[in-house]
């Protein structure tokens, strides 16, 4: 297998999923129309409901869904059951189900009246399954927010070279802010100055090298070179599990990343979240696209790194750790999560991109298109870790995508040194992004009953100190296996509520509907096996050698998977209820309280 | 207020300084003014300055200052919005001269 194959392989998926299956399914099931008068053209208001051209909401909608877990995800599924059952799962997902979801998760709100899918359930599943989702979407947000601390803190830790980079970008993304909002300053020439000056930073990570490493040792010396947590790490020693060490410079670089958040979560929006969003989006769009066309071009222009290096497969069960399982089904599925199907695709569309759709036949672009665009970047990092397979996961997928950019005469250490800073910058920035989403539902979760969650200041203290704690654990797979869960159970739970409508309004409701079981019953069996895993392997290992906080961390993580299932067991029955009251008697639905109410 | 709702709006008023805000929000009226102005002969399309649209389209067009506009060709930097309606109305003329110019139908003797 090369590069270029896979390339073409998923140009091909793409170009006959979207004609052959989702173009029918738009016109003949949904019968799109134009001429019909959306929410953002009913209710414009210039804040929630605003017509939008599709070419701007399709850029828009992607820059939304678009993070770490592409990449993440099809890196970790390549290590642990090689590449072919990862590029299966990509191709299929995108398909027949990804797709499906992020296009599903627009029409349902565009077709009543612009409502998030909590109201659309309140209304067509019942009253609990709103309150429900409410909850579920904090615990998901807390386990997104420990396992990116925890991977960009080791990637930090373990790079020196990277480092220079990501502190040039906050200063940068600062002195823009300032540049633009205060001395009104033109954007091409602020650009090219804090740009330029980042990039030089991350291709110059070498220089100061040497000066970091000084201060880690510094750092660690201040313990005496004793580690301030010791736990048990299912993943070292070739998977057969070993005592790990979060050494002072770890736990440094993790609460410089925390308050790095805390600060974009607490500052306005133009003085850091801003600002540091565009600039690392300039670093992120010039290394995907290099890679991308690398990949594409590299069997012709250097064909030494095009070609899959690891293994195409490793086993329907890989060991990992003395007690735990990960059998290929159900754990693939929620290891690879954005790249096939993503809940919190749909979620997004529902809430936002919905309401800026300016015509129907919008909605299949911008929703599927986004998804197979998403598809590509998943494939990209599968590609990249599948040449590149020395070192750790994200060292591995740097490694291939530095081989890629180098293609273009780039001399590999800068190649290499620009695809981890891509890497940091693409998770840092959606990061900063989750912590002030995830303070403010905590403050309005929590907000009555305990009052002082309303202080921002507090409610992302709170959030940023469970998301460290999540990290000190130290699993991290497990941590990514669990997020995987939780994002792919809520978008079976977003075609569950997609399959009920359909059933509601008298329309085929298969193309929903089987996606929606699959995806239900292997989330549910995933969450499952992760609790599992995360209890034999983990929390009593180290509850045996009196490790406290791993063992607050594991069983915080056991205790999260298993609320997980019960809420979802839950919407599931009252989802399943609702479905068949609706298949016996379609409605002609209610119409629902306008969403601006 | 649905937290998507709430989260939306801290966004929108952490989203400029106050001084930005008041121009922005003066902005925002003038727009509405136009239909009432111009009819439906005029299309507005606003884009983010501090996008990727924003940089080529600034880039292009030579915009080193906001607020920035472009009618037709024709370019005005500045809040005075009054230019800018001089700008619309100008172009108006010119498109309806050149439609009144153009023949309809070859002719012949």
């Amino acid at each position: 297998m090369n590069t270029l194959l896979a390339v073409i392989i998923g140009a091909v998926t793409v170009y006959l999923a979207y004609t052959l299956y989702a173009r029918r399914i738009d016109r003949h099931v949904i019968q799109s129309d134009p001429k019909r008068a959306t929410p953002a053209t009913l209710y414009m208001d210039g804040v929630d409901f605003m017509p939008t051209n599709r070419n701007i909401l399709f850029g828009y909608h992607f820059k939304s869904i678009a993070a770490a877990g592409p990449i993440i995800g099809a890196i970790v599924a390549a290590n642990l059951w090689g590449w072919l059952p990862a590029i299966i799962w990509l191709i299929l997902g995108v398909s027949f189900l990804g797709w499906a979801s992020d296009y599903s998760g627009i029409v349902i709100s565009v077709r009543n009246e612009g409502n998030s899918l909590s109201a659309i359930a309140h209304r067509l599943v019942s009253p609990r399954s709103r309150s429900i989702l409410f909850v579920f979407i904090f615990f998901y947000l807390l386990l997104v927010a420990g396992a990116f601390v925890g991977i960009m803190a080791t990637v930090l830790e373990s790079q020196p070279k990277v480092q220079l980079g990501v502190i040039v970008l906050t200063v940068m993304g600062l002195l823009l802010g300032q540049m633009l909002y205060r001395w009104r300053t033109g954007l091409v020439g602020a650009t090219l100055l804090t740009v330029g000056v980042t990039f030089i930073a991350i291709l110059g990570g070498g220089w100061t090298e040497e000066i970091f490493k000084s201060f880690s040792a510094g750092l660690n010396g201040l313990t005496g070179g004793a580690p301030l947590v010791t736990y048990f790490d299912p993943t070292l020693a070739n998977f057969q599990g070993a005592d790990a060490k979060i050494m002072p410079n770890l736990l440094f670089w993790a609460l410089a990343i925390c308050a790095f958040c805390y600060a974009g979560s607490v500052l306005p929006i133009w003085r850091m979240a801003q600002p540091v969003v565009y600039v690392g989006f300039w670093i992120t769009a010039v290394s995907m696209v290099l890679g991308l066309l690398g990949a594409a071009a590299a069997s012709f222009m250097k064909p030494e790194v095009a070609q899959f290096v690891i293994p195409a497969f490793k086993g329907f069960n890989p060991h990992l750790g003395p007690a735990g399982i990960m059998p290929l089904w159900p754990m693939l599925f929620v290891t690879i999560a954005c790249g096939a199907i993503s809940g919190w695709h749909a979620l997004f569309g529902a809430v936002g991109t919905a309401r800026q759709i300016e015509n129907e036949a919008d909605m299949l672009p911008v929703g599927g298109g986004s998804m197979f665009a998403e598809f590509l970047l998943g494939l990209l990092a599968l590609l990249a870790v599948s040449v590149g397979a020395k070192g750790a996961p994200v060292g591995a997928f740097a490694t291939g995508l530095g081989g890629f950019i180098s293609v273009w005469g780039i001399p590999i250490q800068y190649a290499t040194s620009l695809a981890f800073a891509a890497f940091i910058v693409i998770v840092l920035v959606v990061t900063q992004l989750l912590f002030r989403v995830q303070r403010v539902t905590l403050s309005e979760w929590l907000g009555d009953v305990f009052p002082p969650v309303r202080n921002q200041h507090l409610s992302s203290l709170i959030c940023v100190a469970l998301a460290i704690l999540l990290m000190m654990t130290g699993t991290w797979i497990y941590l990514w296996q669990l997020f995987g869960g939780a994002n792919q159970l809520m978008a079976a739970l977003s075609l569950l509520l997609v399959t009920v409508w359909l059933a509601s309004v008298g329309k085929s409701w298969l193309y929903a509907g089987l996606p929606a079981i699959f995806m239900y019953i292997t989330t549910l069996a995933s969450l499952l096996v992760t609790a599992y895993n995360i209890y034999s392997n983990v929390y009593q290992t180290n509850l045996t050698a009196g490790r406290v906080i791993p063992v607050i961390g594991s069983g915080l993580m056991v205790l999260v998977a298993l609320l997980l299932v019960a809420a979802a067991i839950v919407i599931g029955i009252d989802g399943w209820r609702a479905f068949r009251r609706y298949r016996r008697q379609p409605a002609a639905a209610r119409r629902p309280a306008a969403a601006r109410a | 207020m649905g937290l998507r709702q709430k989260v939306q709006r801290e966004l929108m008023s952490s989203g400029l300084p106050e001084d930005l805000k008041a121009e922005f929000h003066q902005l925002s009226e003038w727009a509405h003014t136009l239909p009432e102005k111009f009819g439906g002969s005029v299309n507005v399309r606003l884009v983010d300055a501090v996008s990727i649209e924003g940089f080529f389209k600034s880039l292009i067009r030579r915009f080193w200052r906001y607020p920035a506009f472009a009618v037709e060709g024709q370019r005005y930097v500045g809040s005075d919005f009054t230019r800018v309606d001089a700008l619309i109305s100008q172009a108006l003329r010119q498109k309806e001269n050149e439609s009144r110019v153009r023949p309809t139908a070859p002719t012949s003797n």
